[in-house]
């Protein structure tokens, strides 16, 4: 059976929100994280960039959770999402 | 335990902040401070990392954590513990407001690779040089590859001693 498509908030941080409108919540729909962020980055396309997204590895500097997991422990951006799921993406801390 | 350490006078006038707006301070309790040092202390021969929260200007909660690319060059703040420390902070009603990081063979001053992958230009960047005997600690903004330097003041104060480690 094929899973349902469901809107999900997506928490950005200050330094994507000129690519979004300044928002800082943005509603996306998907049945995946992958989806859900395809369907943000379709409407917002500058986003792509501003959170390198490339292919279909996550970012090394870049964390995405799902729900307090981190989607590389889970199914990375085929992570199934569900009503009421929140997702937070959180540049990575880092430097030398 | 603590360690000695210098804090050079800051040269940033307040006014070079008026186009970046953010913090143009950074208050820390004594406790906090000396539990930084200690820790990218503990870290050698590699830089040791962390994040600290609070309200507005002031460090409230500090957090000593896992440097997932341990090398004496480089730091990542492992992510779930960034993720935990995010969490913690927001319900203790603060917010992260800055990261602290060291400086094994080099100044406290951020290198390419801070300014590139500075990715919270609302933050305080803490360095901690431990290329002296003495440990040498300045905080900047990094804000659009710019680099400016903020105050420290360290507060001789008592603060609650939990949740400075979430790992």
């Amino acid at each position: 059976m094929q899973e349902a498509t469901v809107a999900v908030e997506v928490q950005l941080p200050a330094q994507l929100r000129e690519f979004v409108d300044g928002q800082t919540v943005i509603e996306g729909t998907g049945v995946t994280v992958g989806e859900v962020l395809r369907d943000i980055v379709g409407r917002y396309p500058a986003l792509e960039e501003g959170l390198g997204l490339k292919g279909d590895d996550i970012p090394k500097y870049v964390n995405i959770y799902l729900d307090d997991e981190d989607i590389r422990y889970l199914d990375k951006f085929e992570t199934s999402v569900s009503n009421g799921s929140q997702v937070v993406i959180m540049p990575a801390v880092a430097g030398g | 335990m603590t360690f000695a350490y210098k804090i050079p006078e800051c040269q940033t006038s307040p006014s070079d902040f008026s186009t970046m707006g953010g913090l143009s301070h950074v208050y820390f309790a004594q406790t906090w401070f000396d539990r930084m040092i200690a820790h990218v202390i503990a870290g050698l021969p590699n830089e040791a990392c962390g994040l600290f929260a609070g309200t507005g200007e002031q460090v409230e909660t500090l957090y000593a954590l896992t440097n997932a690319d341990p090398t004496p060059q480089s730091y990542l703040v492992e992510p779930r513990e960034h993720f935990q420390a995010f969490k913690d902070s927001r319900e203790k009603g603060q917010e992260l407001l800055g990261c602290f990081h060291s400086h094994v063979r080099s100044q406290a001053y951020p290198s390419m690779t801070d300014v590139r992958q500075a990715a919270y230009p609302d933050w305080a960047y803490v360095i901690v040089s431990l290329q002296e005997e003495v440990s040498v600690v300045r905080a900047f903004r990094i804000v659009d590859e710019q680099i400016r330097e903020i105050s420290i003041l360290v507060k001789d104060i008592s603060v609650e001693d939990t949740g400075s480690h979430v790992r």
